[in-house]
């Protein structure tokens, strides 16, 4: 009769003759696997954007009273301090912004 | 950075999204990763490459979920062992629907590697036999030496379910390694 199996010491000793993979091929496939997908995502992002861009200003150009805003829209500007200042005001504002966008890599 | 510690080089992919950092991790845990990957699928080298790159895949995209309240390679193999259980799944569904039917029978490459007593796939090959779930709490218990709670909260299951697991798993197991020996394989 067989001596019973030790699971034990089969472990132990499947353990202690574990292979080692070398890992350079598979770090560089996991790498360029995740490039691929971040790519991917990264297009999958933008034309989701761009069609609710698209929607968006179909829908905008289809309902919005564009004609009764521009009536409203002066036809001549004065230039005063104040507007000069609203101006560099807006302008600070949209440069920050920018920036912001530019620096968060995420987006 | 190949000296940092796991939880530093987390830090670092976590923040500043540092992909030389977590390639320092996938160096450090892949040969562990595939080689228990390689014993959950009956030795299948390709199918355990490709799950434990799709593992390391799953871990960056998630990194930012991870609390650091277990050990890394712990999270590894519970997003290992998920990944296992789904492509199981699918394979099994194929099989009932008849798209794809599964070849179980070893390859002759298989069959001169077994017949070298080859300790490994000789383990793998009968473990094959056990539910995913007895021989993914069995590989970590008795292969990695995890705890019984450490096994419970990769796999999600509760403690006493793993403890049965592994009891029945053993059992069978012991019943499919009866007459093997051992001494061949030293």
């Amino acid at each position: 009769m067989s001596k019973p199996i030790n699971l034990d010491d089969l472990f132990k000793q499947a353990r202690q003759k574990e292979p080692y993979y070398g890992g350079k091929d598979f770090v560089s496939r996991v790498a360029v696997d995740i490039d691929r997908r971040k790519k991917l995502s990264k297009t999958k992002e933008t034309m989701i954007t761009g069609s609710a861009a698209i929607i968006g200003a179909a829908m905008t150009y289809a309902y919005f009273p564009l004609e009764m805003i521009m009536q409203q829209v002066p036809t001549s500007f004065v230039i005063n301090p104040m507007t000069v200042l609203m101006a560099a005001g807006i302008t600070s504002i949209s440069c920050g912004f920018a920036y912001w966008l530019a620096e968060d890599k995420s987006l | 950075m190949i000296s940092a510690t796991d939880q530093a080089l987390i830090k670092r992919v976590q923040t500043l999204q540092c992909q030389d950092s977590f390639s320092v991790l996938v160096e450090r845990h892949q040969s562990n990763l595939r080689y228990s990957l390689r014993q959950m699928t009956n030795w299948d080298e390709g199918l355990a490459d490709d799950l434990s790159q799709e593992t390391f895949l799953k871990a960056y995209q998630s990194i930012k979920t991870f609390k650091g309240s277990a050990k890394f390679s712990s999270w590894l193999y519970r997003i290992a062992y998920n990944l296992m259980i789904s492509h199981f799944r699918v394979a099994r569904n194929r099989e009932v629907t008849g798209v794809e039917i599964l070849d179980d029978t070893p390859s002759s490459q298989t069959r001169t590697e077994t017949s070298q007593q080859d300790l490994h796939r000789d383990l793998a090959r009968a473990m094959k036999v056990l539910p995913a779930t007895q021989r993914m709490a069995l590989h970590l218990n008795l292969h990695r030496e995890l705890t019984h709670s450490e096994i419970s909260d990769i796999m999600e299951i509760p403690l006493g379910t793993v403890k049965t697991a592994i009891n029945r798993g053993k059992i069978t197991l012991r019943q499919n390694l009866a007459g093997w020996n051992s001494e061949e394989t030293r």
